[in-house]
């Protein structure tokens, strides 16, 4: 497994990663955290269930752990995001997030995004378990505002993504 | 739906305008997608606006859905078959691509036979069995027979190019087996079809009746060995005669009516436009299974869908800069 993810290794996603030019890498980083903000978590995983309105829909329907598994998910983009990461083993780990790269090129959009970010974050920590409960509850109750304040929130976030993208001017057309 | 036509429209000739400018080859113009991997066929079209974003990839969930029996717990995404070929759009379409013939005595999943007996039905479209309708279902649900099993057996013919170099081409041989329902109609014709991929179409659609009429040459006047002829088909969606664009005969004239067509006819899903679960009467199976809702797709859900395959983009060859491949 240390094999697979180490850097040398030119046959995988790690190696191949750090081999693409500087701005392919900040475009990929960009568009996946907006893929797992966008289309995993508030289409897939919230917008389809609260739709269909089915358990087979629910992230982990079985262990009834969704909400806790949205949770650990926006935990996931703030370590990218911002660069921090508190592992459960071994030393904090600091550097370098995608808002400090997107303030270099404008300080207002990093802004931005760092506000649609927490405010996510806020909803997110708002919807109660378990979630197929919120799934199956009245169009405009409660329980269902509170996964669909989620949905809207993250996707505020995909779309600020996407005009700091713009200003970054990344100039990159083959991935 | 009027915005969007107006944006592919727009997006369309405005990318045929830069492309001969820039002298890049765009085969989806402004809509084209750079993408190299194994997702590059189920990506939003480069211009789609980000606002638009949500609803293409509620369409992209439901496309990938696998619906389930109506009897089961489930509720929502139920009422599959009991007629069915396969239980998702992305099962035949895996990853937006096409699919292909089944393999020896496999179930064919990216593959279907369309039947017809001669004659033609009250729009001058094809006349289905009077059993079987217009397309074999080779699944079923537990407790109901598939329509017929397919068997393919393949001819190999060996042919010699000008230059001397040798090639095979594969002769299929299509026999349906085990008939579920009664033996169809004698003077059955049988039409098989491979799964089409699913980008672009959007751009398909925006292509103005009048640009597809001016290069109609059914006589092949310009002698080109093209006779083009327009297709006129009935269109559920509009309540009229259309001119026909998608499926392989051109059959379908608009996303809309493909779309809501294949949940029927492939996964026996009904919905506004077929409103009628995809067996007959004579099948006798009405009664013993319970629909999933009425009808068992929503609107919105189905509107999604049609806009998910409107809107997925094209992506760039891999190889553009050889001759070869211009």
């Amino acid at each position: 497994m240390a094999d697979q993810w180490s850097l040398s290794n030119y046959d995988n996603h790690t190696g191949d990663f750090f081999l693409k030019r500087p701005t392919t890498l900040i475009k990929l980083v960009m568009r996946g955290i907006s893929s797992l903000a966008g289309r995993e978590l508030a289409a897939e995983r919230m917008s389809v269930a609260l739709r269909s309105k089915s358990q087979e829909d629910e992230h982990s329907c079985f262990s009834d752990t969704t909400h806790l598994d949205l949770i650990a998910n926006m935990e996931g983009l703030e370590a990218v995001l911002f660069g921090a990461f508190t592992p459960h083993y071994g030393p904090q780990v600091e550097g370098k997030g995608m808002v400090d790269v997107i303030a270099d090129a404008n300080e207002a959009a990093a802004e931005t995004v760092r506000e649609k970010f927490y405010i996510a974050k806020e909803k997110v920590s708002l919807i109660e378990g378990p979630f197929d409960q919120a799934i199956v509850a009245e169009d405009g109750s409660p329980r269902n505002m509170q996964v669909k304040d989620e949905v809207n929130a993250l996707w505020s976030l995909v779309y600020a993504l996407a005009d700091a993208e713009e200003l970054l001017e990344l100039d990159v057309k083959r991935g | 739906m009027a915005s969007l036509s107006i944006w592919l429209t727009v997006s369309f000739g405005l990318a045929l305008s830069l492309n001969s400018l820039s002298g890049d080859l765009l085969p989806g113009g402004n809509t084209t997608v750079f993408d190299q991997s194994t997702n590059a066929f189920s990506l939003p079209a480069t211009n789609l606006p980000i606002e638009e974003h949500p609803r293409f990839f509620a369409g992209n969930a439901f496309f990938n859905t696998n619906w389930v029996d109506a009897s089961s717990e489930v509720n929502g995404r139920d009422g599959l078959g009991p007629l069915f070929n396969v239980s998702s759009c992305s099962t035949c379409h895996f990853k937006d691509g096409r699919g292909e013939p089944p393999e020896g005595n496999d179930i064919p999943s990216g593959w279907l036979m369309r039947i017809s007996i001669p004659g033609t039905n009250e729009y001058g479209g094809p006349l289905g069995d009077p059993i079987y309708g217009n397309q074999v279902s080779v699944r079923a649900l537990p407790g109901a027979s598939p329509e017929a099993r397919v068997a393919i057996r393949y001819d190999v013919i060996d042919g010699v190019y000008p230059s001397g170099e040798t090639f095979q081409l594969l002769k299929p041989n299509y026999t349906l087996l085990d008939w579920g329902y009664g033996d169809p109609a004698e003077a059955l014709l049988l039409s098989p079809r491979v799964a089409s991929a699913v980008f672009g179409l959007g751009l398909l659609e925006a292509v103005s009746q009048e640009d597809v009429l001016t290069l109609a040459d059914p006589e092949d006047a310009n002698k080109d060995g093209i006779s083009g002829r327009p297709n006129w088909v009935w269109s559920p969606s509009l309540n009229a005669t259309e001119l026909g664009r998608f499926g392989w005969k051109a059959n379908k004239a608009n996303l809309m009516d493909q779309t809501a067509g294949a949940f029927l006819g492939d996964i026996g899903i009904t919905n506004a436009l077929f409103p009628v679960e995809n067996h007959t009467e004579a099948q006798g199976l009405s009664e013993k299974f319970p629909s999933g809702g009425d009808p068992e797709l929503s609107g919105r859900d189905l509107e999604d869908v049609v806009f998910y395959m409107q809107t997925l983009g094209v992506p760039a060859a891999r190889i553009e800069d050889r001759v070869s491949f211009q």
